[in-house]
């Protein structure tokens, strides 16, 4: 009823909104002295590196310095850092709200680089951002010959996008040996240059605010683009063994260029002899990374136990069923065992207590996972105290998990949920920290042997239960 | 607690020393099932024999109570031991 009397107010709020959001434009505070833009694209996944020297025009200090960023692709945003050029000290990054849409309909959204302390009238700073997208380019081409070598097309800017105006800007492109350029240019100065496994546009001197001037811009890329759609991870973590047991299950797609003409067996395996299998947009063998001083490997997929796997030190060679050319899926399971050794230390602040340190992710390097489900298993008794993640996550779920010999609550399952991540972020360390008393430890055992217990004395009740009728 | 916190507290302090190492466990596995498989198989020749209830009670009370803990260890340590780690 109170919403049947009030729906117009809710509709004015959120338009409301709407309004305030596309209309946001930063404060100008500042000039770019200096910004040079480097969009690296020798990965999978797509790499900005922003050099930056800014001075501060206000009038009063200012805190904020803001980077706009294409709103469609801020979903795909793995990493936004930023440090000072000068000193090995990391500046607090975010992404906020906020809308603004350019002269063309492109809408922008910010990401913020907040300084600790006001940066004076005046005062000048050199700084670099990084930022990491867990997207590639669009195949162009979409369909290629089994032979063809693989074209990626990526949309750029041959600006660099800023609220500010720039005294000096520039773009390059690095990563791919030939660049084409699609798109043609609006006037002479605005056309890419050729260098050497690169391509620049600029410089550009007095770039005004929001200039922008898109390109599709092509390269080659001979090798296929590796994209984890779903990955569930788990670490069984057990003191009675002391061992921490992983177990991934992956579901992989190629999103490079598709076959043309169909897959032709023959001529694959001409093709392989031909280039003795180097190249090629197809995944034949996937380099899976382990931690340090694992065993007991193992592969298995839906059909069955994969034996074409190799050891090779801390990576696993997998050779899939069948090679996974573009737009082709494949799922498999992983597993290995490694000691606690290498994980859990003692808590110093906290008695019968433990911390446990475990990677975020191992697997193919140069990979985009989508969706990554990660799950710390601890063991049955334990009461979860505290946990950390050196990554932002979507979710986080402590739940209950039944194994063999679980007789009371089950193993508890810290569950993180994250999305749009990239295989260089995979090396850092979750972070669980847990009581485990030894009366916990033994809690397992003891349950075992209350049910053997009870069958003994139930079977000795039955045996000396007398009802015969005298 | 925050994760640099976190982070710090694990670094700072020793690894963990395995309660009995796994290597070892297959051998207390074997040990414990013998002893388990005697005990239970006292226990059940007591519940069995014709002696009067309260001994025969009380005797197979003993036997069943280290029975079951010896089996539970050697359930413990003969899953170990076959990489089902509990």
């Amino acid at each position: 009823m109170l919403f049947a009397h009030y729906w117009f107010l809710t509709a004015i709020v959120l338009l409301f909104k709407s309004v305030v959001s596309e209309e946001f434009v930063p404060p100008n505070s500042w000039e770019n002295k200096e910004f040079k833009k480097t969009i690296e694209i020798s990965n999978s996944f797509t790499a900005e590196n922003l050099e930056l020297t800014i001075v501060n025009i206000d009038s009063e200090p200012v805190t904020q310095y803001f980077v706009p960023i294409p709103s469609d692709i801020v979903p795909m945003i793995s990493m936004f850092t930023a440090a000072y050029m000068s000193e090995e000290a990391f500046i607090q990054c975010m992404i906020v709200p906020g809308v603004h849409q350019l002269d063309d309909g492109t809408e922008i959204s910010y990401g913020v680089i907040q300084f600790e302390s006001p940066v004076a009238p005046g005062e000048e700073i050199a700084l670099l951002a990084k930022i990491h997208y867990a997207l590639n380019g669009n195949p162009s081409p979409e369909e290629i010959g089994m032979d063809d070598t693989q074209s990626l097309a990526l949309t750029v800017n041959r600006y660099p996008i800023s609220p500010y105006v720039s005294k000096t800007s520039s773009v390059d492109i690095s990563g791919a040996e030939d660049f084409m350029e699609l798109t043609p240019a609006d006037n002479d100065n605005e056309v890419g240059i050729l260098l050497t496994n690169q391509f620049k546009y600029g410089p550009f001197h007095e770039v005004p605010a929001f200039k922008s001037s898109w390109a599709n811009v092509s390269y080659p890329v001979d090798y296929p683009l590796i994209t984890v759609t779903d990955l569930k991870r788990d670490i069984w973590v057990s003191h009675w063994a002391h061992t921490a047991e992983f177990q991934e299950y992956y579901e992989i797609v190629n999103e490079g260029a598709r076959l043309k003409n169909g897959f032709n067996r023959v001529e694959f395996m001409k093709r392989v002899q031909r280039t003795e299998g180097k190249g090629g947009n197809f995944i034949g063998v996937l380099g899976l990374s382990l931690t340090e001083n694992s065993t007991d490997a193992y592969v298995t997929d839906k059909v069955g136990k994969v034996s074409s796997v190799m050891r090779e030190e801390d990576k696993l060679l997998v050779k899939p069923r069948f090679p996974v050319f573009g737009g082709w899926a494949y799922n498999f399971t992983v597993g290995w065992t490694n000691t606690l050794d290498d994980f859990l230390h003692i808590s110093g602040t906290e008695q019968d207590s433990f911390i446990i340190s475990l990677p975020v992710l191992n697997g193919p390097p140069d990979t985009i996972y989508r969706n990554a489900e990660v799950s710390v298993i601890l063991p049955e008794g334990a009461e979860v105290l505290d946990v950390g993640s050196p990554l932002p996550f979507s979710n986080a779920t402590v739940t209950r998990e039944y194994s063999y010999f679980d007789l009371a609550d089950g193993h508890a399952k810290l569950t993180f949920y994250y999305s749009n991540l990239i295989s260089e972020l995979g090396t850092g360390e979750l972070v669980v920290k847990y009581r485990f008393n030894t009366s916990s430890l033994y809690q397992k055992a003891l349950y075992i042997s209350y049910y053997v217990f009870g069958g003994l004395m139930t079977f000795f009740v039955l045996v000396n239960l007398n009802l015969n009728i005298k | 607690m925050g994760y640099e916190t976190l982070y710090n507290e694990f670094h700072a302090n020793e690894n963990v020393q395995a309660f009995i190492p796994l290597a070892q466990q297959p051998r207390y596995g074997i040990m414990a099932t013998v002893l388990a498989l005697l005990f239970l198989f006292g226990a059940v020749m007591t519940a069995c024999s014709k002696k009067s209830i309260v001994p025969k009670f009380l005797i197979f009370t003993f036997l069943s109570v280290f029975g079951s803990i010896l089996f539970a260890i050697a359930a413990i340590f003969v899953s170990d031991a076959f990489g089902v780690y509990v």
